[in-house]
């Protein structure tokens, strides 16, 4: 399950929000926010407006019901960040998938198949890194 | 034997008697005096339970010397094992128990080392243990002592001071304020003036550092007061004994319980309290009853049996199963670390906190209902209160479906980390759980595992830790390294009838603690101890990198990669006249684990060095920030 609004996924943020009501709430609330936040940025300066812009690595996340799973079973340790960020081939994707089972993901192990599956496509050695992950900083939950 | 055991429970015998007796059957010393500590926690519930007898507090005069005085008192309180550093200041003590062989000096060649066995000891054995040093070696020590107040260990630590004619000055060896330095790592610190008082603050030290929730005591000694002659009381162990199986309050208890048995999605949430309660199979039960889920709170000890269907592992932030958490038990643990952002309960869910220690219930949470308890006491408690609260048949109701959805996706996950783990099975170096797999095979079913590497959860993934089975020790909730390596050598003194692994990491192992190699090979200690070598902090490079931050830009792992040098542990294992070997290949662990295994069993202790291979961000970078002072230099001096 999942909530997008103006592109911008709601499912978890960054500290990786439980699907409750209230953080749908919540998640709506922010939307609004940002809309206006847009609205008043929209007359800025090019330059200041990419610096402001937030960088929410969970965009970058191809849809489909692999990334509902990567939201059930990646997010409670780090953010997706260094999800993102990296270029792997498909074993490679594999060997950092079985680590991650290894050290206490919730993942099964026909999951753990399909998301490395989908990472491999949307994260293959021949998908160009965003310039955004290249640059600013980011922090894992613990 | 069994009738000895029968006996010694219901007071007929000594414990002098049981040994005696029992070595006359046949049994070592050494197991004698094991099997006495291992029925210690019975003695002590049944001495305080009602309608037992309970012994009758005493105390008896003695004239001696600061030291003998000193030696007398913990005797008294029932140490056997001092664990001691070189210092000029513990002379008098010395002198005192050269006449007293049944106290036994366990020396570490390092302070921090004394103090990690001395809460090694104490968390095998349940025991207050004593540590004691020079006046100068708190500092070094500080480390292990905060770990031991972490962990709410019971150790006395004891060291001199100054003269107390010169002390306060500023001058030779002393501080404006050595207690002051140690007041975060301490439950209670003291420094003793009067020569006939020391029994008083010992004994004082002792109750405070036993009494739930424990930790490590501090008293320090003037010299010259340790060398004069006093006359003082000595106080018996049952005086300073302070029972703490406190039993909750029935109206909240039956509160509790209502909730509970109304909860859809409850979770119980277990931390060290548990062990140190005696409390897990009585925290099995009330699980069982109900069929909640278990998830483990950061602690040194397994708290609930690892293989058990409803262990879930640790608590995630967001938990994956159950769905929507509508009632949060925590019996003995913190609770989760709330962290910067969203609570990790979710506010949706009520909350329940019970244990002894009042200071952390309901820390940072609102809670519904909070019970300052034993939690052994409270667990019973509630498995009397749910079974009053509803019928058989409801209770059979709300148990079977959650039960089957539990077990289902437990056997899921058990099966998914498996299937990982088999997965780079053959790769040189070895992946973690080849490692970890292999040791639960090949190691005895009830040996201990003292474990100080970053990781817990693939320790915990990999061995069953329950009653009958292996047991877990470590790593501390300080997570200040330097402990492992003494505190398996404390571990080993308490059970010396169980086979005892120390498990380490490279960089764990780095942080001084070659220097419990000397005392494991001066006093026989028969510990294997692995050293999970992959030339790295794993944890920190992933920590600092995952942060994004320029290390990670540039791909600079600025402080983590350990090789150059390649530390050959074996050689240093080899230095202290310890036998062991490097495990570089899979196929050589099993072999090289069976030689460890044979040699402790002989008696020595045994050092494995296995490559383990890096895992995650920049693992396979072997980059570091070089500097060469030789090439700095302008002459080749």
């Amino acid at each position: 399950m999942k909530l997008r609004v103006c592109g911008v996924s709601f499912v978890q943020a960054e500290k990786g929000v439980k699907l409750s009501k209230q953080n749908i709430m919540k998640a709506m609330m922010v939307a609004l926010l940002l809309i206006a936040g847009a609205t008043v940025f929209a007359s800025r300066p090019q330059g200041q407006e990419a610096r402001e812009k937030p960088i929410l690595p969970e965009n970058y996340l191809p849809d489909g019901a692999e990334r509902d799973l990567i939201f059930q079973a990646c997010v409670q340790c780090h953010d997706l960040r260094n999800t993102v960020s990296q270029r792997k081939t498909a074993a490679g994707w594999k060997r950092t998938v079985d680590e991650m089972i290894w050290r206490g993901a919730p993942l099964m192990a026909d999951e753990a198949e399909t998301v490395t599956k989908y990472l491999s496509a949307s994260f293959g050695p021949d998908k160009p890194i965003p310039d955004e992950f290249k640059k600013k900083s980011a922090g894992n939950k613990r | 034997m069994r009738d000895l055991v029968k006996d010694y429970l219901g007071q007929k015998v000594s414990r002098r008697s049981f040994i005696n007796k029992a070595t006359a059957v046949g049994f070592s010393f050494a197991a004698a005096r094991s099997s006495l500590n291992a029925l210690q926690p019975i003695v002590r519930a049944e001495t305080t339970r009602p309608g037992t007898s309970i012994p009758i507090a005493t105390t008896k005069t003695f004239n001696g010397t600061g030291g003998e005085l000193l030696a007398e008192q913990i005797r008294a309180a029932g140490t056997r094992f001092i664990f001691i550093s070189n210092s000029s200041g513990m002379g008098p003590l010395c002198d005192a128990v050269v006449d007293r062989p049944d106290l036994q000096f366990i020396q570490g060649v390092s302070e921090n080392q004394a103090v990690a066995m001395a809460d090694g000891y104490a968390k095998a054995s349940g025991e207050t243990s004593f540590a004691c040093f020079s006046r100068v070696g708190g500092p070094i020590a500080s480390a292990n002592m905060y770990n031991a107040m972490k962990d709410r260990t019971p150790v006395v630590i004891l060291t001199d001071h100054m003269d107390s004619q010169a002390d306060g000055r500023d001058g030779h060896e002393d501080l404006d304020d050595w207690l002051d330095a140690f007041k975060q790592y301490t439950k209670w610190r003291w420094l003793v003036k009067e020569g006939n008082r020391i029994p008083e603050w010992v004994a004082h030290a002792y109750k405070v550092s036993s009494t739930a929730p424990g930790g490590p005591t501090f008293i320090r000694i003037p010299r010259n007061v340790l060398y004069q002659t006093h006359k003082a009381e000595i106080f018996s162990r049952e005086s300073i004994s302070v029972p703490m199986d406190i039993t909750p309050n029935p109206k909240y208890i039956e509160r509790a319980a209502q909730m509970l048995v109304e909860a859809k999605n409850p979770i119980l949430h277990v931390g060290h309290e548990v062990w140190t309660s005696g409390g897990r199979a009585a925290v099995v039960e009330l699980a069982e009853l109900l069929a909640i889920p278990v998830t483990q709170a950061w602690s040194w000890a397994a708290d609930f049996p690892t293989d058990h269907p409803l262990y879930l592992g640790g608590y995630l932030d967001p938990m994956r199963f159950p769905d929507s958490i509508d009632l949060f038990l925590n019996l003995g643990a913190n609770l989760p670390d709330p962290g910067s952002g969203p609570p990790a309960i979710p506010r949706t869910a009520k909350i329940i906190h019970a244990r002894v220690d009042s200071r952390q219930l309901g820390a940072d949470y609102p809670v519904d209902l909070a019970i300052v308890a034993d939690v052994k006491e409270t667990a019973r408690a509630l498995v009397e209160a749910v079974r009053a609260a509803v019928t058989k048949e409801r209770l059979a109701k709300i148990k079977q479906a959650r039960w089957d959805a539990t077990k289902n996706f437990t056997d899921r996950l058990k099966q998914s980390y498996l299937t990982a783990a088999r997965n780079g099975w053959d790769e040189s170096p070895l992946t973690w759980p080849r490692l970890l797999i292999t040791l639960n095979e090949m190691l005895d079913e009830d040996a201990i595992i003292v474990e100080e590497v970053g990781t817990e959860d693939w320790i915990l993934r990999s061995f069953p830790f329950a009653d009958g089975k292996k047991t877990k020790i470590g790593r501390t909730l300080g997570r200040s390294l330097c402990w492992g390596m003494g505190a398996s050598i404390g571990v080993k003194l308490a059970r010396p009838d169980n086979q005892v692994v120390s498990l380490q990491g490279d960089g764990g192992f780095l942080f001084g603690q070659s220097d419990s190699l000397w005392a494991m090979s001066r006093y026989d200690v028969p510990i294997i101890t692995i050293v999970c070598n992959n030339r790295s902090y794993d944890e920190p490079r992933n920590n600092i990198l995952m942060k994004g931050g320029r290390s990670r830009q540039e791909n600079k792992d600025m402080i983590c990669y350990l090789g150059s040098p390649d530390v050959e542990f074996t050689h240093i294992a080899s230095a202290y006249g310890i036998r062991g070997e490097r495990v570089a290949h899979p196929s050589e662990l099993k072999p090289a684990l069976q030689r460890a295994i044979a040699t402790t069993r002989e008696g020595r202790p045994y050092l494995l060095d296995v490559l383990v291979a890096r895992t995650g961000l920049l693992a396979d970078s072997n980059w570091y920030p070089r500097y060469s002072v030789a090439a700095a230099r302008t002459r080749k001096v």
